[in-house]
């Protein structure tokens, strides 16, 4: 899906990567790691075709989407305008998010910015930082959309400082110290928050503990079988 | 070409091509008003045509987040569409150019003495190689170098440029090929246009290389 091969990543006089071989297959979701200024970005902007790599050849799949770090779009550019741009005008956007770019804070920027990306996402998704400014739901939204363009069969490679972003990886690259190395993430750690959800049908009672990732699903499924929700609440 | 109409469209919602835009037609009301030498009109405007093509293109530059531009040519095929994005910008504002200068006085019919059709192509390549020259530069200048330097360095090579126009204007660019129209009453290809017109293509070449060399650079 992705080839990378001899690739030195440089800006200016500092070479941040050298001669780094990379391949990452359909439906592989590559968590990119390392300190600050070793080079996260910089590769992702290369791989995605931003700029030129100071050495090297990479091999792309057709069509791909990028989503650089501190999404920036003018202030007057309608959003819904923005997704028709990138190929995304079927995309009918929630009414918080259907305004002007400028009356858009930080996290709904970069919820439309993704809302793209993750619309049709073609052989290769590349996020920089792409949970930056998400708030709760959005994240978990995210992570959705992220598994999705997987499971649909695109690669995907995002950098996150967060812990949020490490979920729904299924290798780790980490770069900047010494050679790149690959870790296979065995299984996924579970969701740090989980609720407790409490149904109620005439006299009978009952309680599911569930992730915040899982609760959707479980009170749907619970609603749609005639039961009543009594109460969601969060599990310390 | 459909990443640089993009990138157009979004310099356009800035609403930062207003000043540039109505300089221009400025500029052309003030070269064409009433009965005019197309040599002396074709003459200024390969002089000041540059300047106001170098403009645009930093505009443009500036208006458009690199974030949002990182985005189209990903979707666009990457570096690739990016560059002929850029020679796309170079050559429909040459055209525009040449249009505005050129073609529209002759349809208006405000040329007095009427030019010959030799005239007409000399002073279309001179405004195409010209306006080509300013969009190349200001490509050069583009990103990350702020408005202000950008604008600063324009002037600068265009007073370096008419510097150097009393030893060749054979190689003082766009400044050159306004020397060789002016006195070329007569001639209107003359071997000096020509040279001076042919250097400008070179020049607008070497730009281009030297914007995706310093790109590269800068990674």
């Amino acid at each position: 899906m992705l080839r990378a091969s001899g690739l030195t990543v440089a800006r200016g006089r500092r070479v941040l990567l050298e001669a780094l071989d990379l391949e990452v297959g359909a439906g592989e979701v590559v968590h990119v790691a390392g300190e600050n200024g070793c080079g996260k970005s910089s590769l992702l902007r290369v791989l995605a075709g931003d700029v030129a790599p100071r050495r090297g050849e990479i091999r792309r799949p057709a069509t791909w989407a990028y989503v650089p770090e501190r999404m920036a779009l003018p202030d007057s550019l309608p959003a819904q305008r923005w997704l028709g741009m990138l190929g995304a005008a079927d995309v009918d956007l929630p009414p918080e998010l259907d305004r002007r770019c400028g009356a858009l804070s930080k996290g709904q920027l970069q919820r439309v910015a993704l809302t793209a990306a993750l619309h049709r996402p073609g052989g290769l998704v590349i996020l920089d930082e792409p949970w930056s400014g998400l708030d709760v739901t959005a994240r978990e939204w995210l992570e959705r959309g992220i598994t999705g363009a997987a499971a649909g069969g695109a690669a995907v490679l995002f950098t996150d400082h967060g812990r949020t972003g490490g979920l729904a990886a299924t290798t780790r690259l980490v770069i900047g110290d010494g050679a790149p190395r690959r870790e296979r993430v065995v299984a996924t750690p579970p969701p740090t928050a989980a609720v407790r959800i409490v149904l109620a049908r005439g006299e009978e009672r009952r309680e599911h503990q569930v992730t915040t990732s899982e609760r959707d699903a479980v009170l749907a499924g619970a609603l749609s079988d005639g039961w009543g929700v009594e109460r969601v609440e969060a599990i310390d | 070409m459909r990443l640089a109409h993009q990138r157009l469209r979004l310099a356009a919602h800035s609403r930062v091509l207003l000043v540039p835009v109505v300089a221009v037609f400025f500029l052309v009301g003030a070269l064409f008003s009433g009965d005019t030498d197309p040599h002396e009109a074709w003459a200024t405007g390969c002089s000041a045509v540059g300047a106001f093509a170098a403009w645009i293109v930093v505009v443009i530059g500036r208006a458009v987040p690199p974030q949002a531009e990182a985005m189209l040519a990903a979707r666009a095929g990457g570096l690739p569409a990016r560059r002929t994005a850029q020679l796309v910008v170079v050559l429909e504002l040459a055209v525009l150019f040449t249009f505005l200068l050129v073609a529209l006085p002759l349809l208006a019919g405000v040329l007095r003495p009427a030019p010959t059709a030799l005239d007409v192509v000399a002073g279309g390549l001179g405004t195409f190689v010209s306006a080509a020259f300013g969009a190349a530069l200001g490509l050069a200048l583009g990103r990350p170098v702020r408005s202000g330097m950008a604008f600063a360095a324009v002037v600068a090579v265009y007073v370096g440029l008419a510097a150097v126009v009393p030893v060749s204007s054979a190689i003082a660019g766009p400044v050159g090929v306004s020397r060789e129209l002016s006195v070329s009453t007569g001639t209107s290809l003359s071997a000096g246009l020509l040279l001076a017109m042919a250097v400008t293509a070179v020049y607008v070449v070497a730009l281009v290389v030297l914007q995706r060399a310093a790109s590269r650079w800068r990674g």
